[in-house]
């Protein structure tokens, strides 16, 4: 056997190793407590790295984000739909405005209806209408319980114009009654309604101030006095709008007869 | 406490594959190479936990191992391994037999190894085994430069010698 071959058998013999088994159990012998004592407190280091701020936040977050992204397509039925729903309750809580987060899920509910009507996926027909009513049941009761301005209501309105549409075509396509629009149709008429009467009552208590002040002003032009006249005719048959424009046209004659 | 731990640790994880297969070489038993392996890091655990400085880790678990051996020698003749009992040299339930399968270059080499003088054994084992540098070898063997060259030169020069004698039995 030539020096070479002497040498290559030489490192063949690196494979002389002990058994990996006696070599741990060796260490833990060796180590004892210590041994049991670092690996607990690797583990609670290594958490406690985990759950530092810095390091959690940006990765629950992009856990979060990744997730929702991926369970957007899914549909009532869907295994991941459920995924959805609890990313959806996330938006629930931080959503500035609850009644228009409602209506823009059951426009959701409603877009993913129609898509299954589409592909005709029977077996997600029953689950996705469901969904759907209830979406409509939330929208609508978030509706008549909290109170809003009445520029959001004409807003929130048009949603419900849309949806009541989408709806319509639904029911159509579908032969069937979604009940629950009709309480949200009543909820919004109602809440117009009454941001309608608030209004008329604001014009009403304006138009009755302006009249009282104008019938003690004792330096009233016979113009003005007519014009005085007609106002409160207006205010006696309800046409607050109507008495005041008379009362601004009574207060500024000049401005009036420019325009 | 912890930082002793991480030494340790560190130490372990590098050398124990390399003392044991270097006391193994030594003693040809398995039994006795997890004896005295296990024996060379109780040294250096304890060595760690009184505080003492060790500058260069590799050469002081080396001669710590070296050591031991030198002391079981002591207590037990080191007999020559007869080059007709090589298939009787290992444990046949060993690890290490099932790994090389019946390799007879190898247990050649083994065998003849075992028999060469304890320090061109651990010149040889050292230098082509383990792969260590010249510098390194000379402080574990606490012998100069020059020297190791000279005992790896002559460990391969009597392997050779003692292989032609095996292939003529």
């Amino acid at each position: 056997m030539d020096e070479a071959k002497i040498i290559q058998n030489l490192k063949e013999l690196k494979q002389i190793k002990p058994n990996k088994e006696w070599a741990i159990l060796t260490k833990k012998e060796i180590l004892g407590e210590e041994y049991k004592e670092s690996r607990f407190s690797t583990i609670v280091s290594t958490f406690r790295f985990i759950l530092q701020p810095k390091v959690l936040a940006p990765a629950v977050l992009t856990l979060l984000v990744g997730l929702f992204l991926f369970v957007q397509g899914s549909l009532p039925g869907d295994s991941l739909h459920s995924v959805k729903k609890i990313a959806e309750m996330g938006q629930e809580t931080v959503a500035p405005n609850k009644t228009e987060f409602y209506l823009g899920i059951a426009e959701k509910r409603a877009q993913e209806l129609n898509e299954i009507v589409a592909a005709n996926q029977v077996e997600k027909l029953s689950p996705a209408i469901k969904e759907y009513q209830d979406s409509l049941k939330k929208a609508a009761q978030s509706i008549a319980e909290n109170s809003k301005a009445p520029e959001e209501t004409i807003l929130l309105a048009q949603k419900v114009n849309k949806i009541k549409g989408t709806t319509e075509k639904l029911e159509k396509d579908l032969n069937i009654e979604i009940k629950e629009i009709k309480e949200l149709k009543e909820n919004i008429l109602a809440c117009l309604r009454g941001d309608i009467e608030a209004t008329k009552t604001e014009m009403a208590v304006l138009a009755k101030r302006e009249i009282e002040s104008l019938r003690n002003n004792n330096s009233l032009t016979e113009e003005q006095q007519a014009a005085l006249a007609e106002a409160e005719a207006l205010f006696e048959a309800e046409n607050y709008q109507g008495a005041l424009g008379k009362i601004i046209l009574l207060s500024y004659p000049r401005e009036a007869e420019q325009e | 406490m912890k930082n002793h731990y991480d030494r340790f640790n560190q130490i372990y994880d590098q050398y124990v594959d390399k003392i044991y297969r270097f006391i193994y070489l030594k003693v040809n038993s398995e039994d006795m190479a997890k004896d005295l392996t296990s024996e060379a890091f109780i040294k250096t655990w304890q060595s760690l936990t009184v505080g003492q400085e060790i500058q260069n880790p590799q050469a002081f678990i080396y001669r710590v191992a070296r050591n031991l051996v030198i002391d079981y020698y002591r207590q037990k003749p080191h007999l020559p391994v007869s080059l007709s009992s090589c298939s009787e040299m290992s444990d046949p339930s060993s690890n290490i037999e099932k790994q090389f399968q019946f390799n007879s270059d190898i247990e050649k080499i083994k065998v003849v190894l075992a028999n060469l003088k304890d320090e061109h054994r651990e010149a040889v084992t050292l230098y082509y085994i383990d792969d260590l540098p010249v510098s390194e070898i000379a402080e574990i063997l606490n012998k100069k430069e020059g020297t190791v060259r000279v005992l790896v030169h002559r460990g391969i020069k009597e392997l050779k010698k003692q292989l032609g004698e095996f292939e003529n039995v």
